[in-house]
């Protein structure tokens, strides 16, 4: 294995930047510990490791609905520790977030679902039909849009939420075990959707624990342990031992 | 389609959005009435209900307020000292009468002086007092020569100076001020008008906490939602907004089923006012707040709904960003 030195000093112009970065909750319980990374414009990366060793409290982090206990998460060289509470929607309005749970509105038709994020911008009608209409085209569910969300499969479900983060193309894309409840055969489709989206110049940060389909693919990838970076491997590298198991 | 950088609008994008984000927020509240009839009927009702009181009180206040009004309490009524003969004569006025009206009518603070014969006085009666067949047992007509006296002045402290004059005039038997029962309205009225404010501030905070209640447990079914639009990037005014509009429509619905309680209780006792103020000669004018005073109304109540739904909704946005 390919010795990484963890200790660099992360680039300060990454859209996603981590500089020793701790997270402690209430009761002393460490989520992250002195986590330094980051994650240039443009570049799809994977977060792995083992259930509580940290991923989802990094997207959290970056999404704003956490605060570090210590140190400086700087997304689009803008300080998150130094932003006032008033700032959060303008950070989040900047990114997409994918959740493995979807986090849809089951009362409400795809389109609606969907169009959420531009609805919250301000758009025009005629704009945000185009654009919700170019997003689920994206996904593969252009016939759908009338659809509430349960009469849809969960794969399909997740894709409305992919829809729904991309639609108003955010810089950085975070996504939260995005295919933990699919198939192989469609964990590997919504991978290639992720692609493709990274060519458009989306930056992508991916928490996984699906090492198989990461290896496939071949990109960056950041491995955790109790809270620890203990591993960073770049593109087109083996994932090392010290991944999930 | 590529991944767009952050940058600032031009203001008159951000005006637009903003009045799009305002048109979704209306339109959105509208359909939240509509989606939940029942919901709506009855928190209406309950509205309505609680606001119809103070503007029932208001509306008494208002016809009150209108007796002031009215010539006869304003007056003084002057008995005379007569004899017999003179006091039967309905005839002509006569001269020591006539020399009375005179002499009182060049007083300063005598507006004007009308004579009323007993005759005059006894069909009056007659007519108005209930006592038609009583009256015809009588042989001769007790009543007196009776003047009525306009005063120049409203002041209390001058009028009863005025009264105690009268009293002291050799010709006068007594002098009986009916604005004495006018000071005891202006009371009761002082008293309904402290009694009013009371209720509307009452009735108020009444509406305001239910419609915090409904606007609350409509948070309550919106939680995921709420999430999910913070999460999207929606500020606190965005999440805010819709429940306000529903907050000023119930207060609106709520105003106007009560202007629609006081209408119906006008067509109520219409009647029976009218009854009650023909007793005193006067027309019936049952006094309503005006079209715009009644626009005015419901837009109150549609701010205190939004009082109401802005209590609710901020208790729930302190809990949406914890950091």
């Amino acid at each position: 294995m390919q010795q990484v030195n963890l200790n660099y000093p992360p680039d300060a112009d990454g859209m996603v930047v981590f500089r020793q970065v701790c997270k402690r909750f209430r009761g002393g319980i460490r989520a992250l510990d002195d986590v330094n990374f980051s994650l240039l414009q443009g570049e799809l990366a994977f977060l792995t490791g083992h259930s509580g060793a940290g991923k989802s409290s990094i997207l959290r982090l970056v999404s704003m609905q956490e605060r570090a206990t210590r140190g400086q998460v700087l997304v689009n060289k803008r300080d998150l520790s130094r932003l006032g509470r008033n700032w959060i929607p303008h950070v989040r309005r900047n990114m997409g977030l994918i959740f493995q749970d979807h986090r849809l509105l089951m009362n409400k038709p795809v389109f609606d679902n969907v169009a959420l994020p531009l609805v919250i911008a301000g758009l025009s009608y005629s704009d945000i039909r185009k654009r919700v209409a170019a997003a689920l085209d994206k996904v593969g569910l252009g016939e759908r849009s009338k659809a509430l969300p349960g009469m849809l499969s969960t794969g399909q479900q997740q894709r409305v939420g992919i829809a729904r983060a991309i639609v108003h193309m955010p810089p950085l894309l975070l996504a939260d075990e995005p295919t933990g409840n699919l198939d192989p055969e469609l964990s590997a489709t919504l991978m290639q959707l992720f692609m493709q989206l990274n060519e458009l110049g989306m930056t992508i940060l991916i928490a996984s624990h699906d090492l198989e389909l990461i290896r496939q693919l071949g990109r960056r990838v950041l491995v955790l342990r109790e809270g620890q970076l203990i591993d960073d491997v770049p593109a087109r590298r083996e994932v090392g031992e010290a991944g999930p198991r | 389609m590529s991944a767009a950088s952050p940058r600032r609008e031009p203001l008159r994008n951000r005006l637009r959005g903003w009045l799009r984000q305002h048109g979704y927020s209306l339109l959105y509240s509208i359909g939240n009435l509509f989606r939940h009839p029942l919901a709506t009927l009855m928190t209406t009702a309950v509205l309505g209900l609680a606001l119809c009181l103070p503007l029932l009180l208001w509306v008494l206040m208002g016809n009150l307020e209108g007796l002031r009004k009215l010539d006869t309490l304003e007056s003084i009524t002057v008995f005379v000292l007569g004899d017999e003969r003179e006091q039967h004569t309905s005839e002509a006025i006569p001269l020591h009468i006539d020399a009375m009206i005179n002499e009182l009518g060049a007083w300063s603070e005598v507006a004007s002086v009308d004579g009323i014969s007993p005759d005059q006085g006894l069909s009056e009666l007659q007519a108005t007092g209930g006592f038609g067949s009583a009256l015809e047992l009588l042989e001769n007509n007790p009543l007196p020569w009776v003047l009525l006296l306009i005063p120049e002045t409203g002041d209390p402290a001058e009028l009863e100076q005025l009264l105690q004059r009268l009293e002291q005039h050799p010709g006068v038997e007594s002098a009986q001020a009916d604005w004495r029962w006018l000071q005891r309205l202006q009371g009761i009225l002082e008293l309904a008008r402290n009694t009013l404010q009371l209720l509307v501030v009452l009735f108020g905070l009444g509406v305001i906490l239910v419609i915090s209640n409904t606007i609350r447990l409509d948070i309550q079914n919106r939680q995921d939602e709420i999430d999910v639009l913070a999460l999207a990037g929606a500020t606190h005014s965005f999440i805010r907004r819709p429940f306000l509009y529903t907050g000023f429509w119930y207060g609106v619905l709520g105003g106007l089923a009560a202007i629609l309680v006081l209408l119906l209780a006008a067509l109520w006792i219409g009647d029976e006012l009218a009854h009650l103020a023909d007793t005193y000669s006067q027309q019936a004018n049952l006094w309503l707040p005006s079209a715009p005073m009644l626009v005015l109304l419901m837009i109150f109540c549609g701010n205190l709904g939004q009082a109401g739904a802005y209590i609710a909704v901020n208790r729930r946005l302190r809990d949406l960003n914890p950091i």
